[in-house]
């Protein structure tokens, strides 16, 4: 820390003995935080008295974070290096780490009085570079889970535990005294210290193995990588090096390996500066896959096909890229699609994934990319990525041994096979057999249940850690927040099992400092959250798979007796399940395709639901929120869930979402839906995530809440697309659509006939002075503008948890939102245009909306109490104190984006015990839960209007940092919570009045060839305005004859 | 106030009350005052009883609303609490309308009440001496203050010639009072 | 002057011989007798309703709006349609008194009383729903323009609701006003006939110690004639300023400058319907065949045929001009709204109120009690239906197709409908039973050109001729 030291006191200068022991003695009594730790344990002490402890502990834990003591361990992330280290009221930011198993994202934590309270993108990152998602952001929720374990606790004796020594005893003893092997089952590790940790507990106990299990697993792509290149590793994907992406079923911008750092990278190739004019370019992005994925939504071009036939594709595609054979499939588009792809990667910068499981259609992916040269100039294999290690096989033998009795001891971390296992009834039935067995888990869940005892690791902001995400790129994890509970770091736990004397903590400090070369680099290090390469180097791979064996394989593969097939996925929001599942901001968050919340459901195409289930996508549907139950069983095992239909399914597919259908003990939130893992296969080698299935009705109706049931945007000037071939012959369409459209409002016909420069740009200065019969007001100073780019948008919804996480928005639970009663501040509006009955026409957009702050806003106008009205910033301010919720505004507002607060969903309320419960939502007021709330932001009461303030709070903090650095303010000072938590930068935010801002280049100078504001002929005059979708492909359906969905105003 | 002797003669119909209406005016006595069941049209003139002025009143009232009206939000818009609703200029003179309308008409209607309970003396509470009881049914009453008790018996005959179906003598308050109504009967007694 | 003469080919608008005595009898005696049992259950029902109400009402204020079915899209539904529905309603009493005051009506007199009293009872249900439809009733008097310790801090004077505020409170006071000024007199008359101490006291009390000198009648008669100048501008400002709500707005379907004049006929359209409900029953429960006569019935028959038709244009009138418009926002609002999921309310409104009233072109049905009785109902659902249709097809598919959502009330939202019927019929029943019902001194006053026995007396007249008519005329009495 290069900061200047200020010495208090000539005893600190001069370092007496005596300041010596009043340094060392600082803290001579305790923290609270500690020695309440019996009474903290004592079950009978009253949760509430609990729970002031609890606060009281933070509040200490904070106070010693502000003095010298605490300082030498956790850096903050250097805003003001001089800053002092807590002021009550100002923000702290350190640099962490969200590791969450596999799933990796370098972040900064927002602390605010010692509580971690929101997540954002670390943008000294080169692997995220700042982005974040939906889940990265919601962790905070989750680390203040009601339903997390409290201390540890003994099967055995059916109670907790208050030491950790008195487990620690018979825990050891038992492992010492295992007969049969020691099985410690993890979670991909990507953390070196760890690694380590856990190297020492296997020597200790030479009987000991360490597996890796992945609940969805990449072990095929860990196979083939080893058949073809030897080595048993992933490369790390360079999407922003790609000029032509094919996905054969992969979603990597939702769920695939690495979402966040390949949806940057792959954004970074999208984003179009229209100043390039006609020679603009974008990457090409083809997608076959078989269900409707986030990823397939963005593609350029799109087919379908069933799973069964993934290996065929990518051995047409193989053979269209070396021998230029054209494929012979039944479907056109996807022959097309193939050949076109095939041309188009051969121009090199090409790069093919593939989502599929299965070893030999991995092989032939590899096989292409090598052929295509994509080794090292899209995959690098110089840094090669640790994402997902497990290997499935292991898992199974591994199970196989406790059925068969051979497991002396078991220690689960961060896995929970009981729920996620495919075969969990077989496992559920073995773990007894296991003479010791013991889960790290942080919750009651389904393993933890029937291990003998569980030993709460902390969350990751309570803890310290690195991660190693890609070889030579380090990550540190700093603890945010005292530990809430009785919890100790898995590792320490391990360390105390092997019989070691150093912490966790002392072997991290020690392994990093030797490992950096000195304290200073290590804190450095911590300040920054990352170390990384100076330079990126690339490297290829030689390949060496039989390419012909596995072709020759997948095309004698069955291909899938069976009309159905299904598959099962992973949800953007919440993932594999895990912890996730009980997060109420992530079960509230939209799906990005279905747009449904809080279950999961069989989702098919609305041609196969029309014709073989008749539950069709059209009239009724989009009124009753009843959905039509179907019972799907795959060998013999079977799940009864509502049916929701998707446009965009191959229809002899459908598919299912993984994580729901949660025991009890997971949570509230966690319960609704059901356990789609079942139905997952062994094909003896890898898990196979899509298999045959027979489907039959049961009659019974289920609700399923769904935020958007209308799904065509009616072709209306709402959303402007072009193709990429359009905009490059004529880059200012969309400025002489608005001319057109505008014309009469912007030149007056009785001033004369005007003489209209046909290179002039649309004359907004005209059209708000012209288009109302009243003066227009003066706008000096600050003026905020958003800017949405909608081709960087892959709707995502990490900015809908962002927003929900700054702004304190309250989360309204199923029932509500079966009510279209939901509150969240930013909504993704999802599109689909094309005929229903072809998957393969279907073309979707999305467009996040959230307050437009009108300058002439219809919903001020109406407020009979003046609660809304406009700000000298051009803010549609709300004063909730002054709202009697008349929903005047409400309905007045075009764009639907106010809310309001229906019920008390947030005990803010003046009434007694009204508070509103939904059975899954309640966790979300415990007060434990409530340490989430940000400070700055008011919690409105019931009855209250309520909508996007442009984080006005956040705006306040720049200017007065602009203020105080006594310059005007700019950019860098303000963002909004939406545009931080945007992987893709699709968001731009600043003062409209500042030319230099980011914001004025983006709509008058840089891209203002593509900018268009929404209605924008209401003469609202919006501050948000969008950029138009680019899309590098021959046709734009919406609007179209083909438009179907449009046609039949579906 | 004071307690008076009138000489009352009833009457039930208007086309016998009319001449008699007339005659008395002639005959020189003092009349009291005419009462009837509803609005007689030429009562008042046959009376001498010039137009009234209630409606120019009502029309001030109403120009105090407007006035009132406009002042108000004007002031407040414009120098008060100047406000940007959707980009509307402070003084937004057409929104300003309806209130101002509904606020004349208010002041007018209420003002217009109050001054008529003021000019007909009439306000919850408030009692008057009734004549006959059927003067609110079907009786049109016509009531003569005896000046001078020696005309009584005078007035009394004079008014049997104008065709009264009644007539009497009654001591009775002239104006009005607050109380109930036996207080009224009290009077009479007093007097007998 | 002094004859009162009316052709003999009019109708009587009084039937049987009546004299002053007797017309005061009628109609005092539902006042002074004890009511029949048909009272009672009437009475305690509309109780019964009044209190599911009031408890739907608490349930609300208690547990928040969200135990209506409104949300993010339809922010309105039954509540504001009923609020219309009941300020239309109350708008037929103004009218009948006033307008037909202005225009020297006669056959007013037979209903303006109840009609009047029905305006009252109706805006107080009217009044209900924008209270209650806050999020946060308890602070329902940030409307009122207060000076208040928070600093300068006034309502927007730019919000059609606030408009709202002052409009209806504003009508509600006039109408009370011209009702009680006109009740004064007849209250005297009770307070005359009353036998024991307490009607005296009472109906004294209420009576404001009425004598009726020539002097007072004069000023009544000025008063109510500008007060019926006034309120005339005031029920149509209201229904005016009501449709404000929405034709200020920006959402299609709303945003319609035909809203004004369409509103105002919608209004007397459905309160003269309301009026034909109440006075047949009045007129049967307490014998008034003879002050309520067909003639009454047939003529405001009249007025619903011509307002029902004039409504009708108005739909026409919509439709035509969102095509016209070429604007799509428009267009597929109406498309929506007459295909739409909503179809059903729109057809419910177009056959109740336009088609079912052409059925009063024949005299026939004009002046058949029972078919009047069922078309006034049919005509108040069909109204109803066409508020729901403004407020609730025109905010469930606007600009943002993603916003798009359907809207079902919930038992909540229908017991405080329910309830406002208990408020309103509770009010009915007392004045029908404490108040005169039919205006006593008005009544007097067209006996003598009405009234059936008078004419005949001047039957002999109408052989007369022009000249022996005007030399008797000039020389009556």
């Amino acid at each position: 820390m290069s900061q200047k030291q200020y010495w208090k006191g000539l005893e600190q200068l001069e370092q007496t003995p005596e300041h010596q022991q009043i340094v060392e003695n600082e803290f001579q009594q305790d923290l609270p935080a500690m020695d309440l730790s019996d009474k903290l344990l004592n079950a009978t002490t009253p949760r509430r008295d609990f729970l002031k402890f609890l606060g009281f502990s933070t509040l200490a834990a904070t106070v010693a974070a502000s003095c010298e003591m605490p300082v030498r361990k956790a850096i903050p992330y250097a805003i003001r290096p001089d800053a002092e280290l807590l002021t009550p009221g100002v923000a702290n930011y350190y640099a962490s780490t969200f590791v969450d198993n596999g799933d990796y994202c370098s972040v900064l934590v927002k602390t605010r009085d010692g509580r971690p309270i929101m997540i954002e993108g670390n943008h000294s990152s080169s692997v995220t570079r700042g982005g974040t998602s939906a889940r990265v952001v919601a962790a905070t929720l989750s680390l203040y889970d009601k339903t997390r374990l409290r201390q540890p606790y003994d099967k055995k004796a059916g109670k907790s535990v208050d030491t950790f020594e008195k487990i620690d005893t018979p825990i050891t003893q038992a492992l010492a005294a295992a007969n049969g092997e020691i099985y410690l089952v993890t979670g991909t590790i990507i953390s070196p210290t760890t690694k380590e940790v856990i190297n020492r507990f296997l020597s200790r106990y030479p009987n000991a193995r360490h597996i890796q299990y992945d609940p969805v697993s990449y072990s095929g792509m860990l196979l083939a990588n080893e058949a073809s290149y030897g080595k048993k590793a992933m490369p790390s994907y360079h999407f922003d090096e790609a000029e032509t992406i094919f996905s054969l079923g992969a979603d990597f911008l939702g769920t695939w390996l690495s979402p966040v750092e390949f949806s940057s990278g792959y954004i970074k190739n999208r984003k179009i500066n229209a100043r390039d004019g006609k020679s603009v370019r974008m990457n090409k992005h083809y997608q076959v896959e078989a269900v409707m994925s986030m990823t397939g939504a963005n593609a350029d071009e799109r087919a379908t096909c069933k799973p069964s036939e993934f290996g065929n594709v990518a051995a047409a595609l193989y053979a269209a890229v070396t021998s230029g054979t054209a494929p012979a499939f039944k479907s056109k588009k996807l022959n097309d699609l193939v050949t076109s792809a095939a041309r188009d990667l051969k121009k090199g910068k090409g790069l093919v994934v593939c989502g599929s499981n299965d070893v030999n259609i991995q092989i032939i992916v590899n096989a292409i990319n090598n052929a295509i040269g994509a080794n090292g100039t899209t995959i690098n294999w110089a840094n090669t990525a640790n994402y997902k290690q497990g290997v499935d096989s292991d898992m199974v033998r591994f199970v196989d041994a406790l059925d068969a009795g051979q497991v002396g001891a078991v220690l689960f971390h961060n896995v929970n096979p009981a729920y996620d296992y495919f075969d969990s009834e077989k496992f559920r039935k073995a773990l007894p057999k296991a003479g010791l067995s013991v889960s790290f888990n942080d919750r009651m869940d389904e393993t933890t249940q029937l291990c003998a005892y569980a030993v709460p690791d902390h969350h990751w902001l309570e803890s310290w850690g690195d991660a190693e995400p890609k070889a030579g790129y380090y990550s540190f994890i700093q603890p945010t927040i005292a530990p809430l509970f009785k919890t100790r770091a898995f590792q320490d736990s391990l360390l105390k099992w092997s019989g070691a004397e150093e912490t966790y903590h002392e072997l991290f400090n020690k392994y990093w400092i030797s490992k950096l070369g000195g304290q200073s680099n290590f804190d450095k290090a911590l300040q920054d959250g990352v170390v990384e390469p100076e330079t990126v180097s690339f490297a290829g791979a030689s390949f060496s798979g039989d390419v012909n064996a596995a072709i020759a394989k997948v095309s004698a593969a069955p291909s899938g007796d069976g009309k159905y097939e299904l598959v099962v996925y992973e949800t953007v929001a919440i993932g594999y399940g895990g912890a996730w599942s009980n997060n109420p901001w992530l079960q509230e968050m939209p799906d990005p395709i279905t747009k449904a919340t809080w279950d999961n459901y069989v989702c098919m195409s609305p041609k196969t639901a029309k014709e073989h289930f008749n539950a069709e996508l059209t009239g009724i549907n989009q009124v009753d929120t009843r959905k039509k139950v179907l019972k799907v069983t795959v060998n013999k095992k079977s799940v009864e869930l509502p049916v929701v239909v998707v446009p965009g399914f191959h229809n002899d597919v459908i598919g299912i979402a993984a994580g729901y259908g949660r025991d009890a003990q997971v949570g509230r939130a966690s319960v609704n839906g059901k356990n789609a893992y079942p139905l997952v296969t062994f094909n003896g080698q890898t898990f196979n995530y899509a298999n045959p299935v027979s489907i039959e009705q049961t009659g019974a109706l289920y609700q399923v809440a769904i935020t958007q049931t209308h799904h065509s945007y009616e072709a209306r000037p709402i959303i402007k697309e072009y193709t990429l071939k359009e905009f490059q012959e004529n880059p200012r369409h969309l400025i002489e659509e608005r001319k057109k459209e505008l014309a009469h409002y912007t030149h007056l016909h009785w001033e004369g006939h005007h003489e209209e420069d046909p290179n002039a740009d649309f004359d907004e200065k005209a059209f708000e002075k012209n288009g109302t019969l009243y003066p227009v007001h003066e706008k000096p100073g600050i003026h905020w503008g958003m800017s949405i780019d909608l081709n960087a948008c892959t709707g995502c919804g990490a900015c809908v948890v962002a927003c929900q996480a700054e702004n304190n928005v309250s989360v309204v639970g199923k029932h509500e939102v079966l009510k279209a009663q939901e509150m969240s501040w930013i909504r993704i509006d999802r599109y689909f245009s094309g005929n229903p009955d072809d998957p393969d026409s279907i073309q979707a957009v999305f467009q996040p909306v959230m307050c437009m702050h009108c300058d002439n806003a219809p919903c001020e106008n109406v407020c009979p109490v003046s609660a809304t009205n406009h700000s000298s910033e051009g803010l549609n301010q709300m004063a909730y104190n002054r709202c009697i919720g008349t929903k005047y505004c409400a309905n007045n507002c075009p764009y639907k984006v106010r809310r309001f607060n229906w019920m008390d969903f947030n005990g803010a309320d003046s009434f007694a015990d009204n508070l509103y419960e939904d059975g899954l939502r309640d966790d979300i007021n415990d007060d434990l839960t409530r340490m989430v709330l940000n400070p700055d932001v008011t919690v409105r009461s019931r009855g209250v209007m309520e909508k996007c303030s442009f984080c006005v709070q956040r705006l306040q903090e720049g200017k007065l940092a602009a203020k105080k650095e006594g310059i005007p303010l700019e950019d860098r000072h303000v963002s909004t919570a939406c545009q931080r938590a945007c992987a893709g930068d699709c968001i731009t935010f600043g003062n409209v009045n500042d030319k230099e801002s980011a914001i004025y280049k983006v709509r008058y100078e840089d891209n203002k060839e593509r900018v268009f504001y929404m209605l924008e002929s209401l003469h609202v005059l919006p501050n948000v305005s969008y950029l138009s979708k680019i899309r590098n492909t021959n046709e734009i359906v919406a609007g179209t004859e083909n438009d179907q969905l449009y046609h039949q105003h579906i | 106030m004071a307690i008076k002797k009138f000489a009352v003669a009833c009457y039930d119909d208007e086309a016998v009350l009319f001449p008699a209406v007339e005659k008395v005016r002639k005959s020189g006595y003092k009349l009291h005052d005419v009462y009837t069941p509803f609005p007689v049209h030429g009562l008042d003139v046959a009376l001498g009883h010039k137009e009234t002025d209630l409606h120019i009143a009502g029309f001030c009232y109403g120009i105090a609303g407007t006035a009132t009206a406009l002042g108000f939000m004007s002031w407040i818009f414009t120098k008060d609490w100047p406000i940007n609703y959707g980009g509307k200029p402070f003084f937004a003179l057409p929104a300003f309308i309806p209130i101002t309308f509904e606020l004349t008409v208010l002041f007018s209607a209420v003002g217009m009440v109050l001054t008529y309970c003021y000019l007909n003396q009439i306000m919850p509470g408030v009692k008057k001496h009734i004549f006959h009881p059927r003067q609110t049914d079907d009786y049109f009453v016509i009531a003569m203050e005896i000046t001078d008790p020696s005309t009584e018996t005078e007035i009394v005959d004079f008014l049997k010639t104008t065709g009264a179906l009644e007539t009497s003598v009654q001591a009775a308050e002239e104006g009005w009072w607050y109380g109930w109504w036996h207080k009224d009967e009290e009077y009479q007694k007093q007097l007998a | 002057m002094h004859l009162k003469y009316e052709s003999f080919v009019r109708e009587p608008l009084i039937n049987g011989d009546k004299t002053y005595a007797q017309v005061t009898e009628d109609i005092c005696r539902p006042i002074e007798q004890k009511p029949g049992r048909l009272w009672y259950m009437g009475f305690v029902f509309s109780l019964l309703l009044l209190g599911f109400g009031v408890f739907s009402v608490f349930w609300e204020v208690y547990w928040g709006l969200g135990t209506w079915g409104i949300n993010k899209t339809v922010g309105w539904g039954w509540d504001i349609t009923n609020f219309v529905w009941w300020v239309g309603i109350g708008h037929a009493g103004t009218l009948i008194s006033a307008i037909l005051l202005l225009f020297r009506q006669g056959w007013r007199t037979g209903v303006n009383r109840a009609a009047e009293a029905m305006t009252i009872f109706a805006v107080m249900c009217a009044g209900q729903f924008p209270i209650f439809h806050m999020g946060r009733v308890w602070n329902a008097f940030y409307v009122l323009p207060l000076p208040n310790t928070r600093g300068a801090l006034w309502p927007n004077f730019n919000s059609a609701l606030l408009w709202d505020v002052f409009a209806i409170s504003t009508y509600f006071t006039v109408s009370l006003l011209f009702w009680y000024s006109g009740l004064i007199p007849d209250f005297a008359t009770v307070r005359d006939r009353a036998k024991t101490k307490l009607r005296k006291r009472l109906y004294g009390l209420a009576s404001f110690g009425w004598t009726g000198t020539a002097k007072n009648w004069q000023r009544f008669e000025s008063l109510s004639l500008v007060l019926a100048g006034l309120s005339t501008p005031l029920v149509l400002s209201v229904h005016t300023i009501v449709s404000f709500d929405f034709a200020t707005s920006v959402i299609p379907g709303w945003h319609a400058t035909i809203f004004p004049p369409y509103f105002v006929a919608g209004a007397v359209f459905s309160g003269f319907a309301m009026v034909q409900t109440l006075l047949i029953l009045v007129r049967k429960i307490f014998r008034m065949e003879d002050y309520i006569t067909l003639g009454h019935i047939e003529a405001m028959n009249k007025v619903i045929v011509l307002t029902g038709s004039i409504v009708g244009v108005a739909y026409l009138t919509e439709l035509f001009t969102a095509w016209y418009s070429q604007v799509v926002y428009e267009q597929q609002a109406f498309k929506w709204r007459v295909l739409g999921p909503y179809w059903w309310s729109y057809w419910a409104m177009m056959t109740c109120n336009v088609v079912s009233p052409q059925f009063f072109w024949f005299k026939k049905l004009r002046r058949n009690v029972v078919f009047t009785f069922i078309l006034s109902i049919v005509v108040n659902i069909g109204m109803w239906f066409e508020r729901f249709v403004i407020i609730v097809t025109s905010l469930y598919r606007d600009y943002l197709p993603s916003s798009w959502t359907y809207y079902s009330p919930t038992w909540t939202e229908i017991g405080f409908y329910i309830g406002t019927f208990g408020l309103f019929f509770t009010c009915f029943f007392l004045f029908a039973k404490y108040f005169p019902v039919v205006a006593i001194a008005e009544i007097k006053f067209t006996l003598k050109t009405s009234g059936n026995n008078y004419k005949k007396k001047m039957e002999h007249l109408d052989e007369k001729s022009a000249e022996e008519f005007i030399h008797i005329a000039e020389h009556a009495h």
